[in-house]
């Protein structure tokens, strides 16, 4: 069973495209990392599926049904976003409390115990609590709604490294529990990049790659050695990002080898090693710079 | 079983071999009952179809076994699969990058022989 499908979905602002032309299947029960640089579209993207925006063209369905204005859906959708997502004026415990309303398969006893483990007070306003405390708010709500399609959209933002981790652990535990589909956009890729089963790649309103994760780790990988030993290896593969460095040259490539190519490299003492996911991102969102022609300033890509 | 999984290869390729690693060492010995998919990812903190993947790597090989509703379980074989597979690759994996070094430093056939001989008796 299809959970999300989205099919040939365009999103325009004042005529200006932040989605275009998005084709996904997501299956249902698995955990999707969505990547994309600052404004390519992830929010946008994930607001579509709550109905909370409309798109401009295409079709969505949600379990097979279209979601809009369709509660029997809707209550099996949660999104927690970065901001806006709460009245500032209530208090945590309202906010729980209309969440259990809302959500059937809400539970209050783990909204209870995650309260605690986060230290959340109960009785504070939400525009009182700190930017990390606000997200924790999210967190709680997203995972004790317990809806079977849970949108995380930069969920630990603000959060230290202890909380985060925390959050990891909890929602792992939580999913193998009670799987469901969760999609989960982050700029913090290595920290969570374990947790997707499939990556989906966003860059400037179009999804550029889907993959399954581990498809990703034994694909992706940097080739080091002198530069003409290296050179006749990169020929017909696909290469995403080069440099030289002195007499070396160092390449990731992503392509499978096999067992051959392998001791054929390491006769041709060509190290092989693995690429980090948020690496990966990087060179695959200059990659896609560069074929659009785009203008970005090297100071802009790298601050990522 | 390694703490920590890392970016150098697959992880279910990680969790493959760290199991086997047990297994020879006899942290897990056959008939033992191993971790399931669900501990194995709230430890590692991976997804747990990654888990899974790497699991069932080692069953497809015949080195654990499935018992319907209760887990995987370390074949009677097991050990000794791990071990011929293993032994296959020896020479790749060990051999090759220690001649390929030793080449670099020079050293000839004579001394390597020699380290080997001498660190046998588990001197060095």
């Amino acid at each position: 069973m299809m959970a999300i499908q989205m099919e040939k979905v365009t999103k325009k602002y004042s005529g200006i495209p932040a989605l275009q032309d998005i084709n996904l299947e997501l299956e249902a029960g698995k955990i999707y990392g969505l990547l994309g640089r600052n404004g390519a579209g992830k929010t946008t993207l994930l607001s579509l599926l709550n109905t909370l925006r409309y798109p401009t063209s295409g079709t969505i369905r949600i379990f097979g049904e279209d979601p809009v204005e369709n509660e029997h859906i809707l209550s099996q959708v949660v999104l927690i976003r970065e901001q806006g997502q709460f009245p500032e004026d209530y208090n945590v415990d309202t906010i729980i409390k209309t969440a259990n309303a809302f959500y059937p398969h809400f539970d209050m006893d783990y909204a209870q115990s995650l309260m605690h483990t986060f230290g959340l007070e109960p009785k504070k306003r939400f525009k009182k609590l700190s930017r990390g405390m606000q997200s924790v708010v999210g967190i709680v709500v997203g995972l004790a709604s317990r809806a079977e399609i849970t949108l995380l959209d930069e969920p630990s933002l603000g959060l230290d490294v202890v909380a985060r981790q925390q959050f990891y652990d909890l929602l792992l535990e939580d999913y193998t529990d009670h799987p469901r589909t969760i999609v989960f956009s982050t700029h913090l890729i290595d920290e969570v990049s374990k947790l997707f089963e499939t990556v989906i790649f966003l860059d400037q309103g179009r999804v550029t790659r889907v993959e399954d994760a581990e498809d990703l780790r034994s694909h992706a990988l940097t080739l080091s050695g002198k530069r003409e030993d290296l050179a006749p290896w990169l020929a017909g593969r696909e290469v995403l990002h080069q440099e030289a460095f002195g007499s070396t040259m160092v390449a990731t490539i992503y392509n499978s080898l096999t067992p051959e190519d392998r001791v054929a490299m390491e006769g041709a003492n060509i190290d092989v090693s693995g690429v980090p996911l948020q690496k990966l991102f990087i060179y695959l969102s200059k990659k896609a710079l560069t074929t659009a022609g785009e203008q970005a300033s090297t100071e802009e890509v790298t601050k990522l | 079983m390694k703490q920590f999984v890392d970016e150098s290869k697959p992880i279910y390729q990680q969790i493959a071999e760290g199991i086997e690693d047990d297994i020879l060492k006899e942290h897990l010995k056959e008939g033992d009952q191993v971790p399931s998919t669900n501990q194995f990812a709230k430890h590692y903190q991976i997804n747990p179809a990654t888990a899974a993947k790497g699991i069932n790597l080692l069953v497809d090989e015949g080195i654990l076994f499935k018992k319907r509703g209760i887990g995987m379980f370390v074949a009677e074989s097991g050990k000794e699969t791990i071990k011929e597979k293993r032994r296959q690759n020896f020479y790749q994996e060990y051999l090759l990058p220690l001649l390929e070094e030793a080449e670099k430093l020079q050293l000839d056939r004579q001394s390597l022989i020699r380290m080997l001989e001498e660190g046998k008796d588990g001197e060095s």
